[in-house]
Parts: structure tokens; C-alpha cells; sequence
């Protein structure tokens, strides 16, 4: 068992968002969560991280069996969740280099400066990921499509045991969708993490194999099923029965 | 004219000119105190050649002038230091006109112990660094000038000891001849007892190019004025300048920018950091002159207060002569510190008393990336971490260059 979500339930601004869910996640599976705009999806993700601004209100969410949901989203990072967000905040001045070794120093890896410096280069490659922009200041000026790579080249150097992917494909053209999954599938071959994904489009799913698919809508969970749910809703929208 | 003539001439000055010279600016307005006798506080120079020494082996830089409150000397020939009292009749008159409406300046006038004159040649390039190091008060007036086509770069390093309080007071005078690139910088690490008085005037010749980066890191209470014009058709003028400030430092920063001429170019870019009780007045002005065609004039000040008691006054204003076809614009922003920044960065485990530094320091690293000397930038960025984690200011132990990771600096 990796996470379990229980009965959660988010308050953003004293207006409930997350009304009640429950899923759990364990290593090496693929879960994805679809959902219409303002159904909740990143409001749960969020809470998961630990946003200070999101109140929960009642449930819990445990890793490993513990409750984490009093703890900060630096602690909750170094238990291994990793969040890409979806809109990567700019953060003008702070070198993506000077960032990714603070972070790398933060988890506390063993991993050595050389073997971190050829991790980023290798994933750098793979992701197709320009040159200049490991040299320029963290998401800055970057496009949509440089934003989400990077953040996968952080989850490269994290090595998460739960990874919470927001929309990684958005923004992205059909060859960085592909370039992007695979990487997300390769590391999960190498760290064994759990992964959910939250997507509005069945593109980035074609490359990956999830087990799991579950809808949110108006902050609940409301339908699950397997891969076969994906096309359904492709067909008859979200709230088809 | 003798120089005692010249003493009292700038001493009536400044006593019948008004407090301030910009009035609309009163209200917001940093009273500094100016000592009448600058005598005290002297060191023996054994004692400075010390502290000279401690400062050119902490900083690795071979400094081609030193000035300090007891004796200054040059070994560049491009930097010429004369006794105010040993200034020709020409020197003295010439100062006490362009001066004659500026109560601080007369002050600087009547008080300037040094005149300092840096000379650039026609089509050379020069990089030249030039401490300032004291245990008392110092004033001095510096004229920069670069020759036709020049490309030239003046630091200047500000350090103060002093065991009682003293006041530093600088008046810069820039000319920047046509098709030059002038770069100057100025680095104020002085301690709590002491106060700063900078004042700059400059102007750019024919498609010259002048930028002047100021990063006010000591000292109690600073009090800075810059009036910079671009008189030359298709110059350029970019400023900027970054105060960061703790305990109950005081800065009031005072920056305007004219565009005289079609095509020419000003900006000014201003970043300012505040904890604890220090407080800030950014006052940013811009003038558009008429028959300015095809000017752009922008100011940019940006405010972080890391304290609820920290104080910012944030003031750009425009003045606009001529409205056919010119860019004119201003912005001005103070708030704490991004929530959503803090969040993305404790996310990927980094506590957040040090996510809050990394915030800061990657707004301060924006600032200081726009000078061009790696080893000015290092030592300014590491005065600043020193800042940033120790919350002390203005001591000698802070001055250490180190491999800093900072993004790439903007192309010009």
C-alpha cells in the first residue's frame, strides 16, 4: 500500500471543493483522473502536496499507513510524493541549475554531483529539452510545453515513490506528448513509483498503460473503471452512465 | 577664486537653498544629518592601509585607486585624485556653477575632500575599480568621462568601519562621449554608524550608451539622488538598482530619467527587499522632452517586504513634453513574499526558511546579473547572501567571492 485517500474532504477559501474522495494508490500503478474544468482535480492534488491555502476539513490521506495530512509539503517530499504542476510558477532570477541541485541537496540523495549532472543531461536529451534553458531562470519565459518537460526533468532527479502528474500533455504537440509519456513510463520502470495522472485528453494515455481510471466531477469521484472507461467517456462525455 | 573662497561660497549655498530640491517629493523625503566638522573619526593610515589590504585580499581585486578618510592614491593614470584644497581656480568655479540648486551637492561642494577624475581615452577600453574604505566621514566629487567610441567600466567599492557615526557623501559627474559604452557600479557595504549621500549626475553624447547599476547593501541611512539625461540623439540609459535592507535601515532613492533627444532610450529598473523595521522611498522619475520622436522611457520598481513591519514607498512618475510617436511607461509593485512560489519550491522539499531565501535571492540575482564584471557580480552577490543568512551588514568577514550559481547574464 503506498496512498490512501479516505474520505477527503478540501476547503479553498471556505468553499468546500474536494467533497469526499476516496482512492488509493500503490507502487508501480497507473491511475489516471479525468474530470470536467472546476470538478476538483487539482484542488486534490494540491491537498496531497499540502497547500497551506487548502483546508481539509475531514478524511485523511496516509502513506505507507501514516496520516500525512499534517505535514508540510517539504516533509511530504521527501516521503517521496512529487507534484507537477500545472501551471509551473516563474520564478524570475532563480537559476533552473541552482534549483535542481538545492532540491537534489533538500531530498537527500545519495546520488553523486557527476551522476546528477548526467542524469540531467541524459533526461535533457530524451525530453528534447534546449540547452539554453538549463541555464536561464526557473519556468521563465519558458513555453507551455518547456514548463511541463522540466518539471518531468525534476521528477527525474527526485525519483518520487508517488508521482502526481497535472496535465502533463497540455501544451505539448504530438511529438513532445510522446517524448514526455515515455519518459514518465521509463522512470516508473526504474523506480517502481505509483502514478496518477490528470488529463482531459486520451492522447498522452495512448503511450501509457493505465490500470486505473477514475472521473471526478463537483469534487467527487464518480465513476471507476479500467482503460476501456477512457473511450467511453472520449464517446459520451463525462457524465455518460 | 582660492579654495577657501570656494568653502564658503558653497557653504552659503547650501545654507540658503531649501531642504530638498525635488518639493514634490518632500513628504517622502529621508532627513539625513550632515556633520559641519568632517575632521573626526580619523584613522591612523597604518590602520587603513590595514583594512585596504584585508578588503583587496577578500574581494581578489587589485584596486587602481583607493580613497579613504585619510589619504587616497592612485596607480592607474586614468583615475587622477587631487586635494580639493590643491584644485585649479577652473575646477572649483566649474563645480560650485553646475551645483548652484542643489542644497546636497553644494553641501558635498563645500565639504569634498578629493576630486577624483577618471578618464577614458578615445576608442580604449578600461576596467577600473576604485574602493572607497573609511573610519570616519569621507566626501569626495568624482567626474567620469569617456573619450569618443570608448568602452569603459568603473567600479566602485564602498566600505566603512567606523567606530562612531560618519557619513560618506559622493557626488558623481558622467559624461558619457558619443559612442561610447559607459558602465558604472557602485557597491555600498558601509556599517550601521555610518550614513551615505550619493548623488550622480550624467548625460550620454550621440548613440552612447550608459548604464549605471547601484547595489545599496550598508550603512544606516541612505540617501541617494540621480539625474541622468540622455542628451545625445540614439542613446541609451539603463539604471538599476537594488536596496535590501534589514534591522531599521533607511533608504530613500531618488532616480530621474530624460529622454532629450529623438530615438533615445531610458530605463530605470528598480529592486528593493525590506525586513525587520527598514524602510524604503523608491522615487523614480521620467521625463519625455519635446521633439523627443521614437524615445522610450520605462521605469520598473518592484518591492518585497519580508516583514509585516518593513515599510516601502513606491513612487514612479512620468512627465510626458512630447506625445508623437514615444514609448513612455511605468509600473511600480511592493508585496511579501509569492505564496505559490513558496509552495512550488517546499514541494520539492526544500524547507521553506530556505525556499524564502532562495525567493529572495533569485529576486536580488535579477538585479546584480546586469553588471558585466564576474568578479563585481560575485562580490556583491555573495555580500548579499551573507545578508540574507547572517542578517548582519557592513563587516569585512562578509566580503567573500564564491562560485554562486546565478542565471546567464543578459546579452547587450
Amino acid at each position: 500500500m503506498l496512498l490512501e485517500i479516505k474520505d477527503l474532504h478540501v476547503e479553498a477559501e471556505g468553499k468546500e471543493i474536494v467533497k469526499g474522495v476516496t482512492l488509493t494508490i500503490r507502487e508501480n500503478e497507473q491511475h489516471v483522473l479525468m474530470g470536467p474544468n472546476g470538478s476538483g482535480k487539482t484542488t486534490l492534488a494540491k491537498a496531497i502536496m499540502g497547500h497551506p491555502q487548502l483546508k481539509i476539513t475531514s478524511g485523511d490521506i496516509l502513506l505507507d499507513g501514516e496520516s500525512i495530512k499534517d505535514l508540510k509539503p517539504n516533509e511530504r517530499s521527501k516521503k517521496g510524493i512529487f507534484l507537477q504542476f500545472q501551471n509551473p510558477t516563474e520564478i524570475e532570477g532563480l537559476g533552473l541549475m541552482n534549483f535542481l541541485n538545492t532540491a537534489r541537496g533538500a531530498a537527500g540523495t545519495s546520488q553523486s554531483f557527476k551522476d546528477f549532472m548526467t542524469e540531467i543531461k541524459d533526461t535533457s536529451t530524451k525530453l528534447k529539452i534546449k540547452e539554453d534553458l538549463i541555464g536561464r531562470s526557473l519556468n521563465y519565459g519558458f513555453s507551455g510545453g518547456e514548463k511541463k518537460k522540466t518539471e518531468i526533468l525534476q521528477m527525474s532527479v527526485l525519483k518520487p515513490r508517488l508521482a502526481i502528474l497535472d496535465e502533463p500533455d497540455s501544451g505539448l504537440d504530438v511529438d513532445a506528448v510522446r517524448l514526455v509519456a515515455q519518459s514518465i513510463i521509463e522512470q516508473q520502470e526504474k523506480t517502481k513509483n505509483g502514478l496518477l495522472v490528470i488529463t482531459h485528453y486520451s492522447r498522452i494515455l495512448n503511450y501509457m498503460s493505465p490500470q486505473f481510471i477514475h472521473v471526478m466531477h463537483e469534487g467527487k469521484i464518480i465513476r471507476e473503471g479500467g482503460k476501456e472507461l477512457i473511450e467511453k467517456i472520449e464517446k459520451e462525455g463525462y457524465e455518460a452512465k | 577664486m582660492t579654495y577657501s573662497e570656494f568653502v564658503k561660497e558653497a557653504m552659503q549655498h547650501y545654507k540658503s537653498l531649501p531642504i530638498e530640491m525635488n518639493e514634490l517629493y518632500k513628504k517622502y523625503s529621508l532627513a539625513i544629518a550632515l556633520p559641519d566638522n568632517l575632521n573626526s573619526g580619523s584613522a591612523a593610515d597604518a590602520d587603513l592601509d590595514k583594512m585596504v589590504s584585508q578588503i583587496s585580499e577578500k574581494t581578489r581585486i587589485k584596486f587602481d585607486a583607493v580613497v579613504t578618510n585619510s589619504f587616497a592614491r592612485s596607480s592607474n593614470p586614468n583615475v587622477q585624485i587631487t586635494k580639493a584644497e590643491d584644485a585649479d581656480e577652473g575646477m572649483l568655479e566649474n563645480k560650485i556653477f553646475k551645483s548652484s540648486e542643489d542644497k546636497l551637492a553644494a553641501y558635498i561642494n563645500s565639504k569634498a575632500k578629493y576630486f577624483i577624475k577618471i578618464n577614458t581615452a578615445k576608442n580604449a577600453k578600461s576596467t577600473l575599480n576604485i574602493l572607497f574604505a573609511t573610519t570616519g566621514h569621507l566626501s569626495a566629487e568624482v567626474f567620469v568621462k569617456s573619450g569618443e567610441s570608448a568602452k569603459a567600466e568603473v567600479s566602485e567599492f564602498y566600505f566603512s568601519s567606523a567606530a562612531d557615526s560618519a557619513t560618506i557623501s559622493v557626488l558623481h559627474e558622467v559624461e558619457c562621449a558619443e559612442n561610447s559604452v559607459m558602465e558604472i557600479n557602485a557597491f555600498h557595504n558601509e556599517n550601521e554608524r555610518t550614513s551615505v549621500v550619493s548623488l550622480c549626475k550624467g548625460g550620454t553624447g550621440e548613440k552612447a550608451k550608459l548604464y549605471l547599476n547601484s547595489v545599496y547593501c550598508g550603512s544606516n541611512a541612505t540617501k541617494a539622488r540621480s539625474i541622468l539625461d540622455a542628451k545625445g540623439q540614439a542613446s541609451r540609459i539603463e539604471v538599476t538598482e537594488l536596496a535590501f535592507g534589514i534591522s531599521s535601515q533607511q533608504f530613500d532613492i531618488d532616480t530621474a530619467i530624460i529622454n532629450s533627444t529623438p530615438y533615445s532610450s531610458v530605463f530605470l529598473e528598480s529592486g528593493v527587499v525590506l525586513d525587520d523595521l527598514s524602510k524604503c522611498m523608491l522615487k523614480g522619475f521620467a521625463k519625455v522632452a519635446d521633439k523627443t520622436r521614437g524615445s522610450v522611457s520605462t521605469i520598473v520598481e518592484k518591492g518585497i517586504l519580508m516583514s509585516k513591519d518593513a515599510h516601502m514607498d513606491a513612487l514612479p512618475d512620468l512627465s510626458i513634453d512630447y506625445s508623437n510617436e514615444v514609448k513612455a511607461s511605468h509600473s511600480a509593485s511592493t508585496t511579501p513574499i509569492d505564496q505559490d512560489a513558496l509552495f512550488y519550491l517546499t514541494s520539492r522539499g526544500i524547507e521553506e526558511s530556505q525556499a524564502r531565501k532562495l525567493f529572495i535571492s533569485a529576486f536580488i540575482s535579477k538585479y546584480i546579473s546586469k553588471i558585466s564584471s564576474p568578479s563585481a557580480r560575485e562580490i556583491a552577490m555573495s555580500i548579499m547572501l551573507d545578508k540574507l543568512d547572517k542578517k548582519t551588514f557592513g563587516t569585512l568577514s562578509e566580503i567573500t567571492p564564491r562560485n554562486i550559481w546565478m542565471v546567464a547574464r543578459p546579452t547587450r
